[in-house]
């Protein structure tokens, strides 16, 4: 797995590659709550390069959006992959955190 | 090139990624499709994953074997392993309709394996669990 973080006005955006699997879940958590820590409070993470996603990474973005919301924050995902979206479909995420097709309507919502 | 594929680690998180590079190394020289290949390593990270964290009533070595064997249609996965009686079929459903404040974490794992494959048969058999998976190949 590859992360890489850029910002869109008050918009955080962290791009994540490869494989999000138990071996590598616990840095992209290192990533998320660091952000959070260092005040971001929008974050849009990009799916787009994420080629898999098991249940430990599934806790890595629940744990995520419980953080930003008692912040007042926001964490929104953008662009997975079919594979991807029907892992989150199983696990119900759409009715806890808003699920995008593409990273500019992602950065456009949170940034209202 | 041989249809089947069997390996054989110990009970340490450190040796499910070996595992896996084997398994996908075989998908891949059979040519097996994206999504089978997802199926197969979901399937087997969380399995996996549960059996070394939650399987075992001692601290001593043990053996999880996984096998594959693909046929025209399907790949049947299958794992054996000597930890204490447990079935993953009857493990209680996750609670995915609460609010994100009280939705919990964890417990997602098996819930996503029961969703994804075609079918599981778990059987104890001298003293062993055996859970066989049905992936489709397409």
């Amino acid at each position: 797995m590859n992360t890489s973080e850029s910002k869109q006005g008050n918009v955080t955006i962290l791009q994540v590659q490869g494989k999000l699997d138990s071996a590598s879940s616990p840095e992209l958590d290192k990533r998320l709550t660091g952000l959070v820590g260092s005040g971001a409070r929008q974050v849009v993470v990009n799916l787009d390069g994420l080629e898999y996603v098991s249940s430990a990474g599934l806790r890595v973005f629940l744990s995520a959006a419980k953080h930003l919301k008692q912040a007042q924050g926001k964490l929104a995902l953008a662009s997975p992959s079919a594979q991807v979206q029907q892992i989150f479909d199983i696990a119900g995420f759409a009715s806890i955190m808003p699920i995008y097709k593409t990273l500019n309507e992602a950065v456009g919502a949170c940034a209202m | 090139m041989s249809d089947s594929l069997s390996q054989t680690i110990g009970n340490t998180l450190e040796s499910l990624s070996p595992l896996t590079t084997e398994v996908n190394r075989f998908m891949e020289q059979h040519a097996l499709s994206h999504e089978a290949i997802f199926r197969v390593n979901l399937a087997i990270e969380e399995i996996v994953t549960n059996i070394i964290k939650y399987g075992y009533d001692d601290t001593a070595p043990h053996a999880i074997t996984v096998a594959l064997d693909l046929f025209p249609d399907t790949i049947r996965l299958r794992l054996k392993d000597d930890g204490h009686p447990f079935n993953p079929l009857h493990t209680p459903e996750p609670d995915i309709y609460v609010p994100l404040d009280q939705r919990k974490v964890g417990g997602l794992g098996l819930h996503l394996v029961r969703e994804i494959v075609d079918r599981i048969v778990y059987r104890r058999e001298n003293d062993a669990n055996i859970l066989e998976i049905n992936i489709a190949r397409k």
